[in-house]
């Protein structure tokens, strides 16, 4: 290829266009009406308009080879909607029957087990808890419900607490049985449930003091009693 | 239509072989690969939708057409492919018989050289051009179908033309020289 050959194909088919004649616009309109070009027209048009005639032409045998299928798919497309037409009926009759048979019934209560087990457990905790915060919970589980989320400590010493090592350490001697089962009457006690407790167990180490010495327990007792007395503050 | 409207298989297949070979030839340009597939899924959307088309053939032509759009869009947005690939072929015109000279180039020019040379255009222009020519729809029915201005569609349309001229005007000008 010479430099005098000119510009490559390549480079003609995306070079800008050149045109002997502009398209003006009534003859784009009339080309792209399909009426061809005008007969004064230059030759570029004509090509033009040859072209897309060439564009436009007949129905190629391959553009109508499925025709069968199409067809086949319009039938079963009205055979469906056929079908469907009678549907709203019959799916209600579903639902209705599967109603009937306690299908939804089961598919209800499968989902609602789950939140009745919650809701029963969460019940249960709150109940306990409330009992073990007015401290009516037996002396054992209300123990427990003390060293688990501190809950008021038993009103009731249980056999753990008066055997302790601890108890031997206070000043005063340790509350011994015949001491534990006065029960406390919590009258004049400013200092709460906790204290009252340590007033009791006081008492009692009073009383066992006093049944020694002879002599009344004094609030000092019940204070160091209450000191005596582990695990109550 | 009427009759196709309601079941008529015959009255179908004729809406079908007057509409499937432009509608195939739409799909080539502006879908590029598997034309037929995306023409078969559009017959069935018609089918589906056929009983509540009111209209006459104009109309169900450019009902057909935006449905076959709706559907290239979808498939240009799932594949994220350019749908037309500009080949630059400079043989395209090239597909004749033995004669060399223009005129019986351009006689011999097969439709699918013709679709092939507009597919080489913006997409834009070609599609316009397409539904113009091919699918035979006005200004107002392609402005609708592409949303665009009538003034903007007529523009394109335009600009499309003179760049088509150019290029055959080129490669016929090449054909006789050789």
């Amino acid at each position: 290829m010479s430099i005098n050959d000119g510009p490559s194909p390549e480079m003609r088919l995306f070079a800008r266009p050149e045109l002997d004649q502009p398209l003006s616009a009534a003859d784009a309109e009339r080309l792209l009406a399909g009426q061809g070009a005008a007969p004064d027209a230059p030759k570029d048009q004509k090509a033009l308009a040859m072209m897309l005639r060439h564009a436009a032409g007949p129905a190629q045998k391959e553009e109508l080879a499925g025709q069968v299928s199409a067809i086949a798919a319009f039938a079963l497309v009205k055979e469906q909607k056929t079908r469907r037409a009678e549907g709203p009926v019959r799916a209600a009759d579903r639902r209705r029957l599967a109603g009937a048979a306690g299908g939804r019934r089961w598919w209800t209560q499968t989902r609602r087990r789950p939140l009745v087990a919650a809701c029963a457990s969460a019940a249960v905790l709150l109940a306990l808890s409330g009992t073990a915060a007015a401290d009516a919970l037996p002396a054992p589980v209300q123990r427990l419900a003390h060293e688990t989320f501190g809950a008021p400590a038993p009103r009731h010493p249980v056999p753990s607490v008066t055997t302790t090592p601890g108890a031997g350490r206070g000043t005063h001697p340790p509350a011994t049985p015949d001491a534990t089962p006065e029960k406390p009457t919590n009258s004049g006690s400013p200092h709460g449930n906790g204290k009252a407790v340590g007033k009791t167990a006081g008492k009692a180490a009073g009383k066992a003091v006093g049944k020694a010495n002879s002599a009344k327990p004094t609030p000092h007792g019940v204070a160091k009693g209450h000191t005596a007395a582990p695990g109550h503050h | 239509m009427r009759l196709a409207a309601s079941g008529d298989e015959a009255a179908f297949a004729r809406l079908w072989r007057d509409n499937q070979p432009p509608l195939l030839r739409y799909l080539r340009v502006v879908a590029g690969d598997h034309p037929d597939d995306v023409a078969s899924e559009v017959w069935l959307e018609v089918a589906r939708g056929l009983e509540w088309f009111r209209g006459g053939e104009g109309e169900f032509r450019a009902w057909l057409f935006t449905l076959a759009r709706r559907r290239v869009i979808d498939m240009i947005r799932y594949h994220a492919r350019r749908p037309v690939v500009l080949t630059g072929d400079p043989g395209i015109l090239d597909r004749r018989a033995g004669d060399d000279t223009a005129a019986t180039a351009l006689e011999n020019m097969s439709t699918d050289a013709a679709l092939e040379l507009i597919s080489t255009l913006p997409r834009e222009q070609a599609e316009i051009i397409v539904l113009r020519v091919i699918a035979c729809l006005d200004v107002g029915q392609v402005a609708e179908l592409v949303g665009k201005k009538p003034g903007a569609v007529r523009v394109a349309a335009h600009r499309g033309l003179r760049t088509l001229a150019a290029r055959l005007s080129a490669t016929t000008d090449e054909a006789v020289t050789r």
